[in-house]
């Protein structure tokens, strides 16, 4: 899950804050098991789904939604697949070490980006749009 | 900050509402019922860091666990975990 939300932003955005909270799912013996064939599939959506429709969220908050498919894992993936990728990451370190501004907000900035926008943009054009929009909002 | 109100093993509800800021409860997890598994100390709220407050609540931080079948359905069969600031909990007796 952690892996799966990185993809949309939700989650790490800095290898430096590697120890800030996060979410993970863990197997375990201990859990709950489920029975599909004594309650299962047929009302799922009306035991647990009844619970679990809290209303709105921002566009990047797709844990858990289905559509998108699996997460594609890249063998022997580069850090970066292009120079200005390198670069937008080098400049969002500056910014945040030099205390433009913190990373909740740089966090914010990328949810705050208009739904169709933020679907359609890959993980550092979200970075560069959250830069762009933190320093001109300082600059304004 | 006092100590935290949640210990190992209580049973917490997380809160239903969807602020319009940057958050670290994730939709998928709200209104629900989970256990506490540990406390990791304490944080800075996010919720208020993201809003450029001055002065953010610093707050006891715990990971949550809840059963995934809970949270998505069967067939379910592990835990979902959550690392979750105080102010997104209530006790759940």
């Amino acid at each position: 899950m952690r892996e799966a939300l990185s993809k949309f932003g939700n989650q790490d955005t800095d290898s430096d804050i590697s120890s800030e909270p996060v979410s993970i799912e863990v197997e375990s013996e201990n859990a709950r098991p489920v029975d599909i064939r004594r309650g299962g599939i047929g009302n799922w959506w009306s035991a647990a789904g009844a619970r679990r429709l809290p209303g709105m969220s921002r566009v990047n908050d797709v844990g858990g939604q289905s559509g998108f498919g699996s997460v594609p894992v890249e063998q022997d993936e580069p850090p970066f697949h292009a120079d200005w990728e390198a670069r937008v990451y080098a400049l969002n370190v500056a910014m945040l070490r030099e205390g433009v501004y913190n990373l909740d907000q740089f966090r914010d900035a990328i949810e705050r980006m208009p739904p169709a926008e933020y679907l359609a943009a890959s993980y550092y054009e979200r970075w560069l749009h959250a830069v762009e929009t933190l320093t001109a909002a300082r600059r304004g | 900050m006092g100590e935290p109100r949640f210990a190992v093993g209580d049973r917490v509800r997380t809160s239903t509402v969807d602020p319009p800021h940057h958050t670290r409860l994730p939709r998928y997890a709200r209104g629900q019922v989970g256990e506490v598994v540990d406390v990791q100390g304490t944080w800075p709220l996010a919720d208020d860091r993201a809003r450029g407050f001055d002065d953010p609540r610093v707050e006891a931080v715990y990971t949550v666990r809840f059963p995934a079948a809970d949270l998505w359905g069967p067939p379910g069969g592990h835990w979902v975990q959550v690392e979750l600031w105080e102010s997104y909990l209530e006790g759940a007796g």
